[in-house]
Parts: structure tokens; sequence; C-alpha cells
């Protein structure tokens, strides 16, 4: 009696389990698949009855769409890197100093720098366009990776603070016994064990660059260098906001998707490491 | 130790090198933003109409630059670009194009601060020949820009003339109708008859689609309907741009007339309230519906998802009937505009710049340019030198499309205004009042009442 309790119990969980876990499978799959399907049909089959695979498939879509973001990409692809690069050689030091140092004002000062990130972005936009101008970086790749240090830097300094809190500081101080300085000893032992951290705040901060739309869409003219998502926005916009050209739209969205993917498959084991700390 | 010192050494070199890599590239780049007013930036938005269009204006772009060994700085722009404040914010920082092209109804935001530069300062040194063919559409465009100073301050590139009934001959053909001699409607009787007769006994589920998408409900049919009743006292604006005409008796019975398509008569689907009139297309394309009347620039849409449809004459177009005040409706321009010296750029410099806009526009106007019009933008070309020859296209005289146009376009003189808050009263205040009128939710007099009554009160005319 007691077992086929047990086991009807068990099996239930398991079912339920596998359940939860089939659907949110399929939630992500099916939205996914049909993204793929769509991007390989012509504009006329998609306004058919609804289907999966495509009756008459084309590359069209993908040709006319990677054609339209090839230059943007390479800006994103900067935008991302510099964000992440600048971002990491602002921040290590930064959250380094916030958990290993003692400072006049430094619980203040790492509150004031945490409550940036409290107000919505949108309100920064206006003040960062007319400071942007006056400084002659408006329209530029650099003007946008400094802007991103906004809103990236804070989470960055937060992050990986407490991945060097985390740390033991006799390994720091064991390296400086055997003869490095304060600084090698950080740049030797630290920071390699910090590597998780210092990846995925590099990750958060790449696809803050990548795929920021506000910023991207606001801080270029069109004339300069504009990356691929306001690309991705006109083809979303058309005309007059109603005439979408769906297959290049899922084509474009699934190759601005790639490079992030691409980068998280390789990182992987960092990231995981990063967030389960 | 003897070992790390390369690496050290490597690490150096390398930073070095990345940093003054990063110092040219970055330089490169900020250079480029210094380029108000000293570069050849042109804004550039017919692109965004169709896949056509765009094409049309790339190749177009191309051939300028290699004809005239010039350079472009182009912003490929959208809808959103000019309507949503990017152009507006960039200008008022300082980026201001050499020239832009837009529809003249979002563009009262660049006249009113005088960053446009009139067209009488520059018409003598357009082309001749073209400016002979054209000057019937300058005439025409005056009456958009009427609360300016100046009579023109952008030259019209095409005409979208609105809005043309669109229908299926096939349908017709099945209900036992004609669609010689039924089609287009008459009048506004005569499409209830007509639609009803097509919903009752042809293959398609609903005779007449009206769309109340808050973009699109005031913006085609109803406005055509209002025009043609009432000339300026159908437009969204009176004719001194001083007060509001959605309260007045023309539009109160107009809105109520589109409204009971659907709510009294039931001759349109359930999505009426939420359709856009691309939606209404493509549920045409489906055969869900048999007629709407809709955008001049379906005819785009119907190309690239329907093209068989109309080049064997399944989709036909045909004017809307002409009202009381002697017109099928209203209309608006695609247009190109010079803009003025921004400060800090030389006299002469500018003129030089200005001089390759002129012949810029001048290719736009070339009848090789406006004879691809209508297939690429979707509207009338200005050139009427052109026209005779389009009727030799199969998918565009099939459709009776360019000879819909050209009905259409006689008598036609009311123009929309290029108001500066012209988004406003257009759309985001009004728009949704008309679309709750097609949802029930309030009467179709009410909606116009509101509307007018919250554009007066939120926007300084």
């Amino acid at each position: 009696m007691s077992t086929t309790g047990y086991d009807a119990t068990g099996v239930t969980l398991k079912a339920t389990a596998y359940g939860v876990v089939a659907f949110l499978v399929l939630a992500n799959l099916v939205p996914f698949l049909f993204i793929l399907s769509v991007s390989f049909m012509p504009p006329s089959e998609f306004f058919t009855d609804p289907h999966l695979v495509p009756y008459e498939p084309t590359l069209e879509a993908w040709t006319s769409g990677f054609e339209e973001l090839r230059g943007n990409l390479v800006n994103s692809f900067l935008i991302g890197a510099g964000t992440a690069l600048l971002a990491l050689a602002i921040t290590i030091p930064g959250a380094y100093a916030f958990a290993r140092k003692e400072f006049y004002g430094k619980t203040a000062g790492f509150y004031a720098i945490i409550s940036a990130m409290m107000f919505p972005y949108i309100l920064l936009v206006i003040p960062i366009m007319d400071l942007w101008t006056a400084l002659g970086v408006y329209n530029t790749i650099f003007g946008m990776i400094l802007a991103y240090q906004v809103f990236v830097t804070p989470f960055s300094i937060w992050i990986l603070r407490d991945f060097f809190e985390n740390l033991p500081t006799d390994i720091e101080e064991a390296a400086q016994v055997y003869g490095c300085t304060q600084f090698t000893a950080f740049v030797r032992v630290i920071l390699p064990l910090a590597a998780p951290g210092i990846v995925a705040v590099g990750f958060l901060a790449f696809l803050t660059g990548w795929n920021d739309f506000l910023f991207a869409n606001l801080l270029t003219t069109g004339t300069g260098p504009v990356p691929a998502v306001p690309v991705l926005y006109g083809t979303i916009g058309g005309g007059s906001g109603e005439r979408v050209y769906w297959g290049k739209l899922m084509a474009e969205t699934l190759i601005i998707g790639t490079p992030p993917t691409i980068i998280y498959l390789v990182a992987r084991n960092y990231l995981e490491s990063a967030f389960s700390v | 130790m003897a070992s790390q010192m390369p690496r050290r050494q490597f690490v150096v070199t390398a930073g070095s090198v990345g940093a003054a890599g990063s110092a040219g590239c970055l330089s490169d780049i900020v250079d480029r933003s210094t380029g108000a007013g000293n570069t050849n930036e042109y804004w550039e938005y017919f692109h965004s109409q169709s896949e056509v269009a765009a094409e049309l204006m790339e190749t177009s772009v191309e051939e300028f630059q290699r004809e005239q060994d010039a350079q472009l700085e182009m912003n490929w722009s959208t809808w959103d670009d000019i309507n949503g404040g990017k152009w507006k914010n960039n200008i008022q920082n300082g980026n201001r194009p050499l020239l832009y092209d837009s529809t003249n109804s979002l563009t009262g935001q660049f006249i009113e601060p005088g960053w446009v530069k009139p067209v009488s300062e520059y018409r003598d040194r357009l082309d001749d020949e073209a400016l002979e063919n054209v000057e019937w559409a300058l005439e025409m465009a005056r009456s958009c820009y009427r609360g300016f100073d100046e009579e023109l301050y952008e030259i019209p590139i095409g005409l979208e003339v609105g809005a043309p009934f669109i229908a299926r001959a096939d349908h017709f053909e099945a209900a036992g109708l004609s669609i010689e001699d039924d089609f287009p409607p008459e009048n506004y009787e005569h499409l209830v008859q007509v639609a009803t007769q097509l919903q009752e006994e042809g293959p398609g589920e609903y005779g007449f689609q009206i769309y109340g998408e808050h973009g699109d409900v005031t913006d085609e049919a109803l406005v055509t309907w209002t025009a043609s009743k009432g000339g300026y006292d159908g437009m969204y604006l009176d004719e001194e741009w001083s007060d509001v005409n959605y309260d007045n008796d023309i539009w109160k019975e107009a809105t109520e007339q589109y409204v009971d398509l659907y709510r009294e008569h039931g001759l349109s689907s359930e999505k009426a309230a939420t359709a856009s009139n691309e939606g209404a297309a493509q549920m045409l394309i489906q055969g869900e519906v048999s007629m709407y009347q809709g955008s001049t620039k379906g005819f785009g849409q119907f190309m690239s998802r329907a093209e068989e449809m109309i080049r064997d004459g399944t989709i036909v177009f045909g004017p809307s009937w002409e009202g009381d005040a002697g017109n099928r409706g209203d209309f608006f321009t695609q247009c190109v505009a010079l803009m003025r010296k921004p400060d800090g750029v030389s006299e002469d410099a500018w003129q030089e710049r200005e001089e390759m806009a002129i012949q810029w526009i001048n290719k736009l106007l070339s009848a090789d340019f406006q004879a691809a019009v209508p297939k690429s933008l979707a509207t009338l070309p200005v050139r009427r030198d052109v026209w005779p020859d389009l009727e030799d296209d199969e998918a565009l005289s099939r459709s009776n499309y360019i000879s819909t146009l050209e009905t259409t376009v006689e008598g036609m003189e009311h123009g929309w205004s290029s108001h500066p808050k012209m988004n406003a009263i257009q759309y985001n205040i009004a728009g949704p009042r008309f679309q709750e009128a097609i949802r029930g939710k309030i009467s179709a007099e009410e909606a116009c009442t509101r509307a007018a009554e919250e554009i007066r009160n939120q926007v300084d005319l």
C-alpha cells in the first residue's frame, strides 16, 4: 500500500517535472522554429495558411538581410567589444578597491555608483545627446562606447566587487610573501581567480553594446556608424509602420542574434562558474 | 624571470599598438561627426516604402554619384525617424542635412523654425523641361503650406491621391455584378448596395472592409469622403490653420457612415477596429473581403504578394466618387527639399553643395525616374508627360491603377497640411477617438467632438 502510494507520488512528480520542462522547451523552440521557417519563405507564402516547412524555400531574405546589415554588424561588434573592454578597464580596479581597500566614503561612494542603475535610461538620452554633441563624440563609435558605461559600469562594479570580496585574502598575502608586490599579486593571482566574473561582466557589457536600441538610435544620425539593431528597427517599421517584410525581419533577427550566441557558447564554462557563485 | 620579460614586452607593445590603433580608428570616426553642414548629407525616406522603392533609390543614388563624381552621405531613414523626433533632435543639435525627402505632412516641424529653403529661392535653377511638366503639381502642392509665409517649401516628386476603391473583379462576377458598371461605387448608398450584394452572393465573407487602426482610420477613406464633400471644411484643419474641423457636420456625418458600414450594415469583419489599410489589402488578396478603399501604396503590396492578380486584372482600382466640393478626395506629396545654410559654413562651400543637390532634384524629376515612380513609390508621378507611356505597362493598365490616379487627381486641390503639429492632429489624438467609435464605445458624433476638443486643448494651433 505504501509502496504504491510512493510510486504514484514519484511518477506524478516526475511527470509534472517533465511536463514543465517540455512546456518550457516548446515555449522557446516553437517561436524559434517559426522564425527560422519564415526567414526561408517568400513574402507571398507567409500570408497563406500557417505552416512550418516552406513550400518554396528561398534564401532571398537572408541574402538581402545580410547585405543590408553587413557594415552595421561591424559597427555593432566594435561598439560591443569597446564597451566590454572599457568597462573592464574601469571596473576591475574599481571593484577591487571597493572590495579590498578602506578609504573615506567607500560605502557612500559604492551606493552612489549603484544608484545610477535606478534611473530609467531614457532620462539620460537628451542630456547625453547635448553633451556628446558639445564634446564632438556624437554620432561616433567612441561616443556610444562611452555612453554605455553609464549603465554598464555600475552593475559591473557590483558583480566584480562581490567576486573579489569572496576570494580569500590569504592567497594574495601568500603571493606577497613569495615576492610579489601588491600589484603583481593582483595581476598574477587575483585576476586569474576572478576570471569567471570578469568574463561574465565582459559578456554582459558586450551584450549591452550589441543589443541596445535606445542609445544606438538616438546617438547616431544615420549617416555615421549605425549599429545593426536600429537597422532591424527600420525593417520592422517599414514605410509607415505597417508594411513589414517578415522574412527579412526574421533573417536579420537571427543574423544579429548569432554572434552573442557564439560568444556565449565559447565562454559558457566561465559564465556558468560566475553565475553559480 | 628571463622568460617573463618577453611576455611583459609583448603586453606593453600590444597595448601601445592597440591604443594607437584605437586612437586612429576612433579619430576617423570622430571626424565623421563634425560634418554638420560640411558634408553632402541626404536624409532619405522614400526607400522605406517598399523593397522596390529601396532598390530604385539605392541604384539612383549610385548612378548619380557616378555621373556627378560626387559623394552623398546617405541617411536611410524611416517614418519614425521623422515623426518620432530623431530628425528634429539632430537638426537642433547642429546636424543639418543638405537636403531631405519625406512626405509633406511630417515636415512642418522643419519648415516652422526656418530650416527649409523656400522653393522660390531656387526654382529657376531647376531643369526647364521638368519644371514645365510639373508646374501643375507645384501649383497643387501650395495648399499643403497655406499656413506659412511662403507658398512652397518642397518639390513634389509623387502625389498620393486618394483614396481609391480597390476590389476583386472575380467576386463582382460571382455576385452577379459588373466590374465595369457597378465599380467603383458612385456614392455612399451605392457603396452599401454593392457591398451588401457582394457579401450575400459573392465568395467573400465581407463586402467592404473598413479599418480603425489609429494610424489609418483618419487618413484614407474617411478623409476622402469628407474632402470630396466639404473641400477645406472636410480637411483636418480649416483653410487658415486656425482650427480643427473634426466636429463640423461634414466630419460627423461621414464618420457615422463609415462606422455604420461595420456596426449597422455588418459589411466588415470583426477586425475592423484594429485593422490597418495594409491589413485590409491582405484580406482582399486572400478573398476574405471583396472591396475596400485604401492607399495608392497598396499597389506595391499587391505587386509583392499577389502580382498575378494585378497583372490579370483580378484586383482592380477605381476612383472614389466626386462629392459636392467637386473633387474625389485629398492628396499629400512625396517631396524633396533643400535646407538653409547652417551657421559656420561658408557661403561658397554651401553654394557648391547646393548645386549638387539641385542636380539630384533634377534627377528625381527626370522622365526616367518619374516613369519608375508608380511601380516603386506607388504614387502618381508629378511629370504629366510620362503618364501616356505608363498605360503600356500590363500591371498598371490591367489593374486600372494609372487611369484611377489620373481620374482622381482631376479637380483635386486640397492637400494635407504641413502643420508642425500634424502628427498629433491627424494621428495621436484623433486616431484613438475614431477607433473607439468603431469599437462601439462612443458614438461617431462623440468621437468627432472629443477629438476636436482634445486637439484644441492640447495643441497650439
